[in-house]
C-alpha cells in the first residue's frame, strides 16, 4: 500500500514513515488510535481527528508536528537532552573468568571461548582486584552486580566461588546490595553448583538454542557431538531448586533455528524462570548471522509468541516470554534512553588479565578498551565513547521513532556489522505497543506483576547478557 | 440583517456596565490550551507529564459519586442553575418552616453576561454553538443585547422563573416549589428555549420579562469537559460536606445505614444489673436517641417515636462537628463506654457429655421452638386487623397499633421458624460429625418453661433482686432435672423436688394475646431465662469441645435473637398498655376443631411433612436437594396465613397442637 495524503495511515506502521518528524509514532489498536511521544516514551490514546492531524503534520516535518503537540499540551517536558552521560559511577562488572570453552558454537563472539588467543583462566588476583573495583565507588544502599562469563565460566569454578564469597562479604559489611549472575552453556553444571547458586541467589542463564538436534547443530562440542541432552539433564535439578536463584534460558536465533514458538513452549514447560530470544546479528566468523529475509521470519515468529503470551496472560496463566515481559515493563514505565545499554557507562567486562572493556563481548577487543581494574576506568576514553555512542548522534537512529526504546542497537554488533535489524526492531516494538494497549485495557493489574525487575531476586540487570538491541 | 456593532452600551450606573464579550472563551489554566481533542495518557511517563485539561479530577462526573441528592463530590443540580445563558438561578424550596416573605421557585440570583462563554461572538463560540445546537450568530447577538438591556431591571427586586417553553411545550412554573421547577428544567433538551421571568414583591406579582435563548450544553459533547460558565467551586456547592453534617442529615440513608438510631444506655462497670445486662433501675432501660444532645441516660433522654419529634433534641451541626468522636459505640443494642463487658452468655456451664447436648437439642430446644411458633401465631390471629379496629372501635391510633403488634408477632414467629431450622441444623451437623443417625425434630412440648415472677418494671428492692436471682438459679438447673417436656416428667420431678411451689413450667396453650400472655412471652424470651440460658450452655459446650466454628455461630445466632424477641414483646406491651383487651382482641376467639379448621390442619400437615423431608435430606449433606420441599413448605405457609385470617375473623383460632394431641392419645399423627 502506498502512502498518500488522503490515507496517511496506510502502510505497516513498523516502517519509519516520517524520518523528518521522528518525534511521534502513530498506531492503531482495537482500542482506537494511539500516539507514542518519542521523547519520554509517553503513550497516549487519542481520537481519530488528532491522529489524522498529526499524520498530516508529520508529512510536513518536525516543526509542524511540534506545533500541534504544543497546542494540545503534549510534550511539555524534554526528557532526553543533548549532553552525553558524564562520569557515571561503575555499578556492574562481568568477569571473563575463563577464556576457554568446551563447546564450539558456530557464532560465538569469543570464537570458541578464547577470544582468538590462547585459552586461559582468570587468575585469582585479577578476580579479587575486580571485586574490589566493583565496590570502590559504591555507597551504602546502592546496588551493584557481579556477573561471570567467558568462554564457559564453569571451567574456572574456584575463582567463581572465591569471588562470590568475597563480594558477598564486602557487600554485607558495607551495606551494599549485590546481585550475582552467570551465563553458562550448561554442560558442566553440577548439583553443587545448584546449591551454590541457590545460596547466593544467582540469576543463571543457560544458553539453549532449540530442542534436541536444532540445538546440537548450533552448539556442538568441539568434537562435533551434540550437547542438548547433557545440558537438559544437568539443568533439571537447578530448575527444581529455584527459590532465590532464577534459571533462565537464552536462545540465540540464527537462520537455522527460527522455529521459536515450539522452543518457547518447550522450555517454559520445563520450568525455566524466563525464556528469551536474541537474534544473532554479528559473529566473528560471520556464520549464523541473520539476514534480511531471516529477520522477517523472526518478526513473524516473535509476534506469534507474543500473541500466545497475550492469550495466556489474559487467561490468568504465567507464560514467561522474556522479550515480551521486558518490552511491556519498559513501555509501561516509559523507559527512554539515549544508549542501548550500560556498556561503557556503568557496566564493564573484565578480561582474564584484568583489562576493562565496554562489555563482555568487547573483551580483548581494542574497539572497546576502557582501562584496567587496577587503575579503574579510563575516563577520557569513556567520555569519548559516551559522546560517540549517543543515539541522537547515530545514523539512521536520529530520525527513527524507535530510537529511545531501542537505544541504537548493541554496540558490538553495530560497530562490527552495522544495523541490519532496524525494521525488525521497529516491527517488534510496534507490536509490543499494541499488546501493551490490549493488556493494560483488559488487565491493568498485570503490569505490576509481569515486570521482570519485580520478580528478580538477584537483580542482575537485563543488559548484562542480552542483546540490548532487542528489548 | 444589519449586524449590531459590538460596543459597550452606555449604562446609567457605571458599575453595571457590561463589557463586550471576550474574543476567546475561558480556557483551562492547567494546559493553557484550547481543549479540542480527547487525549488519555496511558503509561507512567505520559501520566506524569500530561494534565488532562478541564475540570479537576474530583469533579468529573464519571469519576464521582455524583447525584442529585446532593451527592458526595458533585451536585449535578448545580448545572441547571445556569441552564440559560447569562442568568444564574437558585432553586428555593419549601421547608418545614416557611420563611415569611420568601417565595419559593427558581429565583434569579444574578445576571452574568461577561463571564458566560455562550454569549461570545468570536468565531470559536459561534461555530461551537452552531455546530452543536444550531444557534445562529444573530440569536447570540440578540440574546446578549436583550439581557444587557434588561439587566438593570432584573437587578432590581426579586425575579422568579415564571414559564418555560421549548418546542411546542410551555410550562408554567411560577407557583411551583423550587425543587419542582428544577425537575422541569432537568427535562429540557439542549437547544432553543423561551423563558418568562416575573418579579414578586410580597403578595404582589409585578412586571415580566421575556427572553429567547437556549438551554446550554453543560459539557462538551466530544471531550466531556464541563462548560466554562461554571465558576470554580460552583458545582460543589451544597454538597454533603463536611461529612459530619451528612452523617447527621443524610436523607437517602447512606449514613444511617451505618449508624444506630435508637439504643439502650450504657451500663457502667460495677453498676448493679439484672442477669442479662439490663440495669436494675427500670428508668435506665429506656431507649435513647443515639444522636441526643443531652448525653444523660435517664428518662428525660428517652427517644420519642418519630424522627421529626426527636430532631429538636438532637446534636446540631456545630456540636456534631466537634463531638462526633464522643458518640458511643453500640454493641448488642447498648451503648458501651470505655469498657465493654460481654453479656452473661459467656459464663454458662457446658453440658457434661455429647449425649447430653444432643438430647437437650432433640428433646427440649427444637420442640420448644415449634411450640412457641404455634403459640405466637395463635396470639397473632387473636388480634384484630386495622380494618376491624376502624370498623368496630373507630380509633385510628389503635388501628395502626394493631398493625404494629401483628407485624411484630409475625416477625417473632418467623424468627422462631429460623430457630427451628437452626436447631435441626445443629443436630444434623453434630450427628454427622459423630456418625450418628439424624432424625428431623418437628415435635412439640407438653410443658413450656416460664418465669414464675414475670419481671415488672419496678423491681428495685434488694428482696426482689434476691428472689429473682434464686429463681434464675432454679431455672438454670431445670433442664438437667426435668428429663422431658412432658407432664409425666414434671410430675416425677415435683415428687422428688425439695423446692415445693411453683416449678417454673406451664402447659402449652393456645391463648389470645391478653396482657398476662404478653407477660408470659416476655419472661420466656428474657435473657438468661430458660431458652437463653439453655442456648448459652449449648454454645459453651460447643466451644469447649472444639467443634467447627459454624456450629457455634448457629447457636450464637439463636441466642442473640432471643434478646431481640424480648424487646419486641416489651414494645408490644407498651403499645397496647393504654388499651383494654376487648378493644384490640377479636372477641370470643375459640380454638378450632378438626372439622371447622380442616383446611388449616391440612396446611399444617403439609408444612410439617415438607420440612421433615427437607431436613432429612439436608441431614444427608444434600442441601441443594432440599429446595423443592422448602418451596412446598413456604407455599403451604402462605396458604395457612390466608386461611388463618379467614378463620380468625370468624372467631376460630387454628388448633395448632391438634396433630400432636391425636398422636399422643394413641391415634395416628394425621
Amino acid at each position: 500500500m502506498t502512502e498518500t495524503l488522503e490515507s496517511p495511515r496506510a502502510g505497516p506502521s513498523s516502517l519509519n514513515r516520517w524520518p523528518n518528524a521522528a518525534d511521534i509514532h502513530l498506531f492503531d489498536t482495537e482500542d482506537g488510535p494511539h500516539l507514542l511521544l518519542v521523547d519520554g516514551s509517553q503513550l497516549f490514546k487519542i481520537d481519530e481527528d488528532l491522529s489524522r492531524r498529526l499524520a498530516v503534520a508529520a508529512t510536513d516535518g518536525r516543526e509542524t508536528v511540534r506545533a500541534v503537540l504544543t497546542e494540545q499540551g503534549l510534550g511539555r517536558t524534554r526528557f532526553i537532552g543533548d549532553e552525553p552521560l558524564a562520569d557515571p559511577p561503575l555499578r556492574a562488572l562481568s568477569l571473563a573468568v575463563a577464556e576457554r570453552c568446551n563447546l564450539g558454537c558456530t557464532y560465538c563472539y569469543a570464537e570458541g571461548g578464547s577470544f582468538g588467543g590462547a585459552a586461559r583462566n582468570m587468575p585469582w588476583e585479577v578476580a579479587e582486584a575486580s571485586v574490589r573495583r566493583l565496590f570502590a565507588q559504591a555507597e551504602r544502599g546502592e546496588r551493584v552486580t557481579l556477573a561471570f562469563l567467558g568462554g564457559e565460566p564453569l571451567t574456572n569454578r574456584p575463582v567463581i566461588r572465591r569471588a562470590t564469597e568475597l563480594a558477598a562479604a564486602i557487600a554485607g559489611e558495607r551495606g551494599i546490595p549485590i546481585g550475582f549472575s552467570i551465563t553458562t552453556n550448561g554442560t558442566l553444571l553440577t548439583p553443587y553448583d545448584a546449591e551454590f547458586f541457590e545460596r547466593y541467589g544467582f540469576a543463571v542463564t543457560v544458553s539453549l538454542d532449540g530442542i534436541g538436534a536444532v540445538h546440537d547443530r548450533l552448539r556442538p562440542t568441539k568434537g562435533g557431538r551434540g550437547s542438548y541432552d547433557k545440558v537438559i539433564a544437568n539443568v533439571r535439578p537447578l530448575l527444581a531448586r529455584q527459590r532465590r536463584m532464577q534459571v533462565s534460558a537464552r536462545v540465540t536465533v540464527t537462520p537455522a533455528n527460527l522455529g521459536l514458538r515450539a522452543t518457547l513452549d518447550h522450555f517454559i514447560a520445563l520450568g525455566f524462570h524466563t525464556v528469551g530470544f536474541s537474534p544473532m546479528l554479528s559473529a566473528p566468523t560471520r556464520r549464523g548471522e541473520m539476514q534480511a529475509p531471516d529477520l522477517d521470519v523472526l518478526l513473524e515468529e516473535m509476534i506469534a509468541c507474543g500473541r500466545e503470551f497475550e492469550r495466556r496472560t489474559l487467561a490468568g496463566e504465567t507464560y514467561p516470554f522474556a522479550n515480551m515481559l521486558t518490552a511491556l515493563e519498559e513501555i509501561h514505565r516509559g523507559t527512554h534512553r539515549p544508549y542501548p545499554c550500560g556498556a561503557g557507562a556503568g557496566y564493564f567486562g573484565v578480561s582474564a588479565s584484568g583489562g576493562l572493556f565496554a562489555c563482555h563481548r568487547f573483551v580483548e577487543d581494542e574497539a572497546g578498551s576502557m582501562g584496567h581494574v587496577s587503575e579503574g576506568v579510563d575516563r577520557e576514553r569513556q567520555r569519548r565513547w559516551l559522546a560517540q555512542r549517543m543515539v541522537d548522534r547515530q545514523e539512521p537512529c536520529r530520525s527513527c521513532w524507535a530510537r529511545y526504546l531501542c537505544g541504537g542497537g548493541c554496540h558490538y554488533e553495530v560497530i562490527h556489522r552495522g544495523r541490519p535489524a532496524c525494521d525488525y526492531i521497529r516491527g517488534w516494538l510496534d507490536y509490543a505497543l499494541g499488546a501493551y494497549v490490549r493488556l493494560s485495557a483488559q488487565r491493568p493489574d498485570l503490569l505490576a506483576r509481569t515486570a521482570p525487575g519485580a520478580s528478580r531476586s538477584a537483580g542482575a540487570p537485563v543488559a548484562v547478557d542480552n542483546n540490548a538491541s532487542v528489548p | 440583517m444589519q449586524e449590531k456593532p459590538l460596543r459597550v452600551r452606555a449604562r446609567k450606573s457605571e458599575s453595571k456596565a457590561a463589557p463586550a464579550p471576550k474574543s476567546k472563551p475561558a480556557t483551562s489554566e492547567a494546559s493553557g490550551k484550547t481543549p479540542g481533542h480527547k487525549i488519555f495518557p496511558r503509561n507512567l511517563t505520559a501520566q506524569a507529564d500530561y494534565l488532562v485539561p478541564g475540570n479537576p479530577v474530583i469533579s468529573r462526573p464519571e469519576d464521582a459519586v455524583a447525584n442529585c441528592f446532593p451527592g458526595l463530590e458533585l451536585d449535578v443540580r448545580n448545572l441547571d442553575r445556569r441552564f440559560f445563558p447569562g442568568l444564574v438561578f437558585n432553586f428555593v424550596s419549601f421547608t418545614v418552616e416557611k420563611v415569611r416573605g420568601m417565595h419559593y421557585g427558581a429565583k434569579l440570583a444574578y445576571v452574568d453576561v461577561p463571564e458566560d462563554p455562550d454569549l461570545g461572538l468570536d468565531p470559536d463560540t459561534t461555530a461551537r454553538l452552531f455546530n452543536s445546537l444550531g444557534i445562529t450568530r444573530e440569536e447570540i447577538q440578540t440574546l446578549y443585547d436583550d439581557i444587557t438591556n434588561k439587566s438593570d431591571q432584573l437587578s432590581d427586586g426579586k425575579w422568579y422563573l415564571d414559564w418555560v417553553k421549548q418546542g411546542k411545550a410551555r410550562l408554567s412554573v411560577g407557583s411551583l416549589d423550587g425543587g419542582e421547577v428544577w425537575r422541569v428544567l432537568r427535562g429540557l433538551e439542549p437547544g432553543r428555549v423561551h423563558i418568562g421571568l416575573r418579579k414578586k414583591e410580597g403578595k404582589k406579582r409585578g412586571s415580566r420579562v421575556t427572553l429567547k435563548g437556549w438551554r446550554r450544553l453543560y459539557a462538551d459533547p466530544k471531550t466531556g469537559v464541563i462548560s466554562g460558565a461554571y465558576q470554580p467551586g460552583e458545582l460543589m456547592q451544597g454538597l454533603c460536606s463536611p461529612w459530619q453534617h451528612d452523617f447527621r442529615d443524610c436523607a437517602c440513608h447512606y449514613w444511617p445505614a451505618n449508624h444506630p438510631d435508637v439504643v439502650l444506655g450504657e451500663i457502667y462497670p460495677g453498676e448493679p444489673t439484672l442477669p442479662g445486662g439490663d440495669s436494675l433501675e427500670s428508668a435506665r432501660n429506656v431507649r435513647l436517641d443515639w444522636l441526643r444532645e443531652d448525653r444523660s441516660l435517664g428518662l428525660a433522654s428517652a427517644a420519642l417515636n418519630t424522627i421529626p419529634r426527636n430532631r429538636p433534641y438532637q446534636m446540631d451541626h456545630f456540636r456534631i462537628n466537634h463531638d462526633w468522636q464522643n458518640l458511643d459505640i453500640v454493641v448488642e443494642g447498648r451503648e458501651v463506654g470505655s469498657v465493654y463487658v460481654p453479656s452473661a452468655l459467656e459464663n454458662a456451664n457446658p453440658f457434661g457429655s455429647f449425649d447430653d447436648l444432643i438430647d437437650e437439642l432433640r428433646i427440649w430446644l427444637a420442640p420448644l421452638e415449634l411450640t412457641l411458633i404455634f403459640e405466637y401465631l395463635y396470639a397473632r390471629f387473636s388480634v384484630r386487623t386495622s380494618e376491624e379496629v376502624k370498623k368496630h372501635i373507630g380509633d385510628e391510633k389503635l388501628a395502626s397499633i394493631v398493625d404494629f403488634v401483628r407485624y411484630n408477632l409475625l416477625l417473632i414467629a418467623t424468627s422462631e421458624m429460623h430457630h427451628l431450622r437452626w436447631a435441626n441444623e445443629l443436630l444434623w451437623k453434630l450427628c454427622n460429625e459423630r456418625g450418628l443417625p439424624f432424625k428431623p425434630v418437628l415435635e412439640v412440648c407438653e410443658m413450656v418453661p416460664k418465669s414464675p415472677l414475670a419481671p415488672s418494671f419496678d423491681k428495685d428492692t434488694a428482696k426482689a433482686i434476691d428472689s429473682y436471682v434464686t429463681i434464675e438459679h432454679k431455672i438454670e438447673f431445670h433442664p438437667a432435672n426435668l428429663k422431658a417436656p412432658t407432664k409425666a416428667a414434671l410430675a416425677e420431678f415435683e415428687a422428688n423436688s425439695k423446692n415445693k411451689g411453683d416449678s417454673g413450667y406451664r402447659e402449652r396453650a393456645l391463648r389470645p394475646l391478653s396482657k398476662n400472655v404478653i407477660s408470659d412471652f416476655i419472661a420466656l424470651e428474657h435473657p438468661s431465662s430458660f431458652i437463653d440460658g439453655a442456648y448459652a450452655r449449648v454454645i459453651a459446650t460447643l466451644r469447649q469441645a472444639n467443634y467447627s466454628p459454624d456450629l457455634v455461630d448457629v447457636a450464637t445466632r439463636i441466642a442473640s435473637e432471643g434478646m431481640e424477641h424480648e424487646r419486641h414483646f416489651i414494645d408490644i406491651n407498651t403499645a397496647l398498655a393504654p388499651y383494654h383487651e376487648s378493644e384490640y382482641l377479636r372477641p370470643d376467639l375459640q380454638v378450632g376443631t378438626k372439622d371447622n379448621a380442616a383446611d388449616a390442619l391440612r396446611e399444617i400437615g403439609r408444612i410439617v411433612e415438607s420440612l421433615r423431608k427437607a431436613y432429612g435430606v439436608a441431614g444427608q449433606n444434600r442441601l441443594e436437594d432440599t429446595n423443592p420441599d422448602i418451596a412446598a413448605a413456604r407455599a403451604a405457609m402462605s396458604e395457612l396465613l390466608k386461611i388463618g385470617e379467614d378463620l380468625g375473623s370468624d372467631g376460630i383460632g387454628i388448633p395448632f397442637f391438634l396433630p400432636w394431641e391425636s398422636r399422643s392419645s394413641g391415634s395416628s399423627r394425621r
